[in-house]
């Protein structure tokens, strides 16, 4: 099953947007995609740089940070919530929060890239050498393009200017609709995303019908974090919400910690979905 | 642990290229890694939490990001020196070079130009070509002029160099987010502090 490509709508036309800079929230979403062939807006993003030219190509992911700055920034991150809550719930309310927004913005992020041909418009990536090569690559740098146009199969169109990420996409990946195929997409493609390796199990619990299990023996990103007053896996639980949620999946995420033999740190996400969510399983298909 | 010093002390001393190659290694083999877009996502959602908590006052926003960063560069700069086991800097020039080259290396994979030097050699500027903090980012309109988007790094810096007896004002100059050519950031040194016993110990 395919389907074609919907570039979001703009309501607003893009002329304020050659003297200005930033996302103007006032007035919401304006097209500043990477295959935006208009003059004006390319010139516009010559000087400025625009975040879709090089973060979204799925030849972005690869980078590396230390596990030490994470866990700094992370450590920073709870105490904040420490500092701005009074219960402990509230916490974790935050921390989940915070994760909530990440996870919604990972869905569109890994199918995005999944969608991309493999192979096409690499050369379209490459990580520049300095500010002012990045500011000559957002117009002339795609001159490098017609190695792109070879390697792909997808991204065969010839004109320097239209070398960009959609033209190297034939059709978007199906989303998950069944239950268990969103399942499997976080245990397996958001997991590794994350932390390089796919959850250890997902269990289908015995006792309720609409509750899952996600099982991470060694939780990355709490390692250094002792206490365990307060859950601070539920950054992650938020991200396995706002990811399902965004599917469509209506869903409350919870940590619990479940020490096993060899696994001290062993955390348990138990997924409850909404009664909606099973009465559309039961019906479709 | 002298041997290690003097090791250490005639790779620094002896080129630029081997401080490079010395956290190259470290960094290829003596770190553990997380995926780097991960670490922006985390920190833009804090950034946004932290706007809407302070009501969009973006001043408030860049003074607590630099205290978030205080409190990460006192305790980071423990981390750096058992993993690096640097000895003390000669000179200023030497800790801009270590910042560059080898903090940023290690800890973000990243290695900011050092430049822009003052005649009197106690400020100079990091110009960051990649930041990880802002991937992904694009300020909103009211925030562009006022937002220092990686304003924690200021703070790493100023809690970390403080820790090793250098008192230094840090501060952005300019950033890519808010349509200048170039981020750029500046480290003043203002002196150095003598070492003190904490109150209570002999």
């Amino acid at each position: 099953m395919s389907h074609k490509i919907i570039n979001p709508s703009t309501s607003v036309p893009p002329a304020n947007a050659a003297g200005s800079t930033g996302y103007d929230y006032t007035i919401g979403p304006q097209q500043t995609l990477p295959n935006s062939s208009a003059q004006s807006v390319a010139s516009t993003l010559a000087g400025t740089r625009s975040v879709y030219h090089e973060s979204l190509h799925p030849g972005a992911h690869g980078a590396h940070v230390s596990v030490a700055a994470y866990a700094f920034l992370f450590q920073e991150m709870v105490s904040q919530a420490r500092n701005a809550s009074k219960t402990v719930s509230e916490i974790e309310l935050r921390l989940h929060r915070h994760g909530y927004h990440i996870g919604l913005r990972l869905l569109e992020l890994l199918k995005f890239r999944s969608s991309v041909t493999p192979g096409s418009g690499r050369s379209f990536f490459h990580k520049s050498g300095g500010p002012a090569a990045t500011a000559g690559d957002a117009v002339g740098g795609a001159g490098s393009a017609p190695s792109g146009a070879g390697a792909g199969g997808a991204g065969s169109i010839g004109t320097a200017q239209d070398e960009s990420l959609s033209s190297s996409i034939t059709t978007m990946k199906r989303r998950d609709l069944r239950l268990l195929e969103v399942l499997q997409f976080v245990h397996g493609p958001v997991w590794l995303y994350l932390f390089d390796r796919a959850s250890d199990d997902l269990v289908k619990s015995s006792e309720r019908e609409n509750e899952y299990m996600i099982i991470d023996n060694t939780p990355s990103i709490t390692r250094f974090i002792s206490s365990t007053n307060v859950q601070c896996d539920f950054f992650v639980c938020g991200i396995i919400e706002g990811v399902l949620d965004l599917a469509s999946f209506p869903c409350t995420v919870t940590a619990h910690s479940v020490p096993e033999d060899k696994f001290d740190r062993r955390v348990v996400f138990v997924i409850r979905f909404d009664q909606e969510v099973l009465e559309r399983e039961a019906l479709r298909f | 642990m002298s041997a290690n010093s003097a090791n250490i002390s005639a790779s620094s001393a002896g080129s630029k290229k081997s401080l490079k190659t010395f956290s190259d290694d470290i960094w290829k083999n003596k770190t553990a890694k997380i995926n780097a877009e991960l670490f922006t996502l985390t920190y833009g959602s804090i950034v946004s939490q932290l706007c809407t908590d302070f009501e969009r006052d973006f001043k408030k926003v860049n003074s607590h990001l630099s205290a978030m960063g205080y409190n990460i560069g006192v305790r980071l700069i423990e981390d750096f020196l058992a993993r690096t086991a640097l000895p003390r800097c000669d000179s200023f020039t030497q800790t801009s070079e270590v910042i560059s080259k080898c903090a940023f290396k290690i800890f973000l994979n990243v290695t900011p130009q050092v430049g822009n030097w003052s005649s009197s050699k106690d400020t100079f500027s990091l110009f960051l070509d990649e930041n990880p903090l802002s991937d992904f980012v694009e300020l909103p309109m009211d925030a562009v002029k006022e937002l220092w988007y990686s304003n924690i790094l200021c703070g790493v810096l100023k809690g970390a160099l403080e820790m090793v007896q250098m008192d230094c004002d840090v501060w952005f100059v300019s950033d890519v987010l808010r349509g200048d050519q170039n981020t750029e950031m500046r480290v003043k040194l203002n002196r150095i502090m003598k070492e003190e016993i904490p109150a209570g110990e002999d």
